[in-house]
């Protein structure tokens, strides 16, 4: 039968069908535009203009406070992409020191020895900062607005400055100063040290005694299920299985949605944002999770010993007790060698009044209660002790009232917040670092 | 021959048979001595009898690694200083009640860090010290309580953190002696020449307790063999000491040799122990970084700790107004070449640190003049109380 003279010729049907789909393409296109349009125009009217760089600073911070608590700059993160093909999933391991170390640790500490055995280094002007994973975010600034910053200062016109960043996650005192004393055992040489804590010592030091352990015991998940043996213990190390694997999931998302670009979008920087906090927020769920099996053992009270009595009040009066001696500890250890020491308090989101919080802050910094309680009682006490140590002549710098005049959205959690949050504390901190630095070389004069 | 005469016979056979045996005895006893005074070993019956009780207490310090020695000699892992005992905990406590005491306030503590040396010294041999101090009249009517918180196989920079603790913890000491330097040294040869890190503590502290002693059959097995080796030398030493076998330099020879030879067992299993317990590590973690193994490199890197330990120790105390004296203790003489060297560097270190205005005590001059091991704690205590009421002094005097 001849076909039928209606009927499109097989070349114009196979045209038809290609149209077709073009037009669904465009359509899609056109749709995503609009709904891209439309989501940037409805953020902005509620005014909260979509920036990709916020969303990619969050991704980052969330990525730093999942695996080691250190916010890394996007370049450094697409620079290591090579080598690097699995997510940097937090590998603690036992430190008999500090309680608990990062397992490059070693690499880092070999480098720092023979760089200090070098004749090179006796020239360059080498400042050390301690602390929690906020201080170990200075890594952000060490090379750059922080360090330019004392790099100009005339004194420095023909010596180098190097700002090596010694904070680790979840440190709190005596950790800092039992790290300092070991570094220096090994042969490390600081011109200046700087210590960016307080938050740690009150928030976790509260956390340790919730749990009816000693807040001077490093935090306690990290500590008990390294030391106690978790393998013996069925739950927690099913309960640990999970955590390591939704960590190492919630790292791998976020790693594909910085190396795709998604924060380009708002569309997909926020629906990637969103899905990345829910993730995250389900590796904090187990977390806490496995410290309350890890603290239900019996054999907690070997590894760690019990708490002292008493009230919220004197509890944490115990924390600030701590973080005080732990200054005056590395003030003296500072002062002993002619180091430059200064004294920092760091700033934090629940501390009543020290930022006009965005909205945006006010829903991620959902923290759990004895954080919340160390930081409310815990602050307006370390800003006292502070004085004090001011008084016995330790510098001292208080800088929980750094974002007092910030409007921006800086915190990406109850504590750590972004880029310019730790440019507005370079800021402040480097004139007062130089000032004691004028006076360390004066007294050695 | 009657019936009683007949049964007789052998007893007295019997008596003459043992007679002469123990007057053998006797004679090969006498020709013992006679032969170890001519070759100027003079048989002494105590010093064996308290090398054996040494070699007791040194099984005790085993037993904390391997068995369930007493509840307050047992090891628990311990965040800032590798290792603390029960012991040492419950002392903490007590120095913290003591301290928000009323007592407290009135009373001089006295806070004793350091090794082996400084714990026996905190333990045992303290009274002269406290006598001393009381014959200054500054010291006459308060009282004097001393503090033990040093642990045997202690090095820097355990000192050091162990002071950054206690402080933090709230305990306010008025004098810190600090006495150390052989385990500071013998500790880091052990390791750098094991390959573990000098400033890393020792294995049997750290390196062997990181293992995962109930999920692994064969360190099982080795922890077994070392309790039972562990358990037939202290029975060896216990049962020759109920019998006196010491006053015979016969068989007081043979228990000491078997003693030794039993004792070599039980290091031999220990070492097993810590071979297995550490095989399956993640070994950076066990051993520390890196670090140039030869011996020079090792004393250099350990007197540094040693040094760094000392000046950070010092430092927190003055930052407080605490006051504050290091001692360097004797070493025991030995062939070691390493170790040595390694007392002439400490001995360069402390006169560094006397340089800084650290309060020094250099033991083996303090003991010069000591006639007898009993001499020894009156001697060191005085010369601590000398160096801790001269810088006292030189502070009133800088006021």
């Amino acid at each position: 039968m001849p076909p039928s003279s209606d009927a499109p010729s097989p070349p114009r049907a196979r045209r038809g069908a290609w149209r077709k789909f073009a037009i669904a393409c465009a359509s899609l296109v056109l749709a995503l535009i609009a709904a891209e349009l439309g989501l940037r125009a409805v953020q902005y009217v509620r005014g909260r203009p979509y920036v990709a760089r916020k969303v990619e600073n969050r991704l980052s911070a969330l990525r730093a406070a999942l695996s080691d608590g250190v916010p890394r700059e996007r370049a450094e993160a697409k620079a290591r992409k090579p080598n690097a093909p699995e997510p940097r999933v937090s590998h603690d391991v036992l430190h008999p020191y500090v309680g608990f170390e990062q397992s490059n640790h070693n690499d880092r500490l070999e480098a720092e020895i023979t760089y200090f055995r070098n004749d090179t280094s006796k020239n360059v002007f080498d400042v050390f900062v301690f602390g929690g994973s906020v201080a170990g975010g200075f890594e952000s600034v060490s090379s750059g607005a922080f360090h330019d910053l004392l790099a100009a200062d005339p004194r420095f016109a023909n010596r180098p400055v190097h700002v090596w960043v010694e904070g680790r996650a979840a440190h709190k005192e005596p950790q800092q100063v039992a790290l300092l004393d070991y570094l220096l055992c090994c042969g490390v040489e600081p011109d200046a040290v700087i210590a960016l804590d307080g938050f740690n010592e009150v928030a976790i030091g509260m956390q340790n005694v919730r749990a009816e352990i000693t807040h001077l015991y490093p935090y306690l998940s990290a500590w008990l299920a390294r030391a106690g043996g978790m393998e013996r213990n069925e739950e927690a190390f099913e309960l640990a299985l999970d955590l390591y694997a939704r960590r190492g999931a919630a790292l791998g998302r976020i790693e594909r949605l910085l190396d795709l670009g998604a924060a380009r979008f708002a569309m997909t920087g926020e629906l990637g944002l969103a899905w990345v906090e829910r993730s995250a927020h389900e590796v904090t769920d187990r977390m806490l999770r496995l410290q309350t099996t890890l603290t239900a053992s019996n054999r907690v009270d070997e590894l760690a010993p019990p708490n002292l009595p008493g009230d919220d009040d004197v509890q944490v009066d115990r924390c600030v007790r701590n973080w005080y001696e732990g200054a005056r500890s590395l003030a003296g250890v500072c002062r002993a060698r002619n180091i430059a020491f200064l004294e920092v308090l760091q700033p934090t989101l629940h501390d009543t009044g020290s930022k006009p919080l965005t909205e945006n802050e006010v829903s991620k910094g959902e923290a759990i209660e004895p954080w919340t309680t160390g930081v409310h009682l815990g602050y307006p006490k370390l800003r006292a002790a502070g004085k004090e140590l001011a008084r016995s002549g330790v510098a001292f710098l208080d800088a929980s009232f750094a974002f007092e005049h910030e409007t921006r959205s800086l915190y990406v959690d109850a504590c750590h917040f972004e880029l310019a949050g730790y440019e507005v504390l370079s800021r402040m901190i480097a004139p007062a670092l130089l000032t004691e630095i004028e006076r360390v070389e004066a007294r050695r004069q | 021959m009657t019936s009683a005469a007949a049964k007789r016979g052998p007893l007295l056979r019997l008596a003459w048979v043992s007679g002469l045996l123990l007057a053998a005895f006797v004679a090969v006893e006498l020709a013992f001595r006679g032969w170890l005074a001519f070759e100027k070993r003079a048989w002494d019956s105590d010093a064996t009898r308290a090398r054996i009780e040494r070699s007791l207490a040194g099984a005790d310090e085993h037993g904390a690694k391997t068995s369930r020695a007493s509840e307050d000699a047992a090891t628990v892992l311990h965040p800032f200083f590798a290792r603390d005992t029960r012991a040492a905990r419950k002392e903490l406590d007590r120095a913290l009640e003591f301290t928000s005491s009323a007592e407290g306030t009135l009373a001089f503590d006295v806070v004793v860090f350091g090794g082996a040396a400084a714990a026996d010294f905190a333990t045992n041999r303290v009274g002269p010290l406290t006598e001393a101090l009381r014959a200054d009249p500054r010291y006459a009517a308060r009282p004097i309580r001393v503090w033990n918180q040093a642990r045997a196989g202690f090095k820097q920079p355990q000192q050091a953190n162990a002071l950054a603790y206690l402080l933090d913890a709230g305990v306010e000491p008025d004098l810190v002696l600090v006495i150390d330097g052989v385990e500071d040294l013998t500790i880091a040869l052990r390791n750098g020449r094991a390959g573990t890190h000098p400033v890393y503590p020792s294995t049997e502290s750290w390196g062997s307790r990181l293992g995962r002693p109930l999920n692994d059959p064969a360190r099982l097995q080795a922890v077994l063999a070392a309790r039972q080796s562990e358990q037939r030398m202290r029975s060896w030493a216990r049962t020759s000491l109920s019998l006196g076998l010491a006053h015979s330099a016969c068989l007081g020879t043979f228990v000491v040799d078997e003693l030794e030879r039993r004792l070599a067992e039980v290091n031999a299993a220990q070492r097993h122990v810590d071979d297995v317990g550490t095989r399956e590590l993640d070994d950076r973690a066990a051993v520390g970084p890196r670090h140039a193994g030869d011996d020079i490199a090792i004393v250099r890197t350990a007197t540094r700790a040693w040094f760094e330990g000392a000046l950070s120790m010092w430092a927190m105390c003055r930052e407080r107004g605490i006051a504050y004296v290091h001692v360097l203790e004797t070493a025991p003489h030995d062939a070691d070449v390493a170790l040595a060297q390694g007392e002439r560097s400490l001995a360069g270190g402390l006169r560094e640190l006397e340089k800084r205005g650290v309060p020094i005590v250099d033991a083996r001059a303090a003991l010069e003049a000591s006639k007898t091991a009993a001499d020894e704690p009156r001697d060191l205590g005085a010369a601590i109380v000398r160096a801790h009421l001269a810088a006292l002094d030189a502070g009133d005097a800088r006021r």
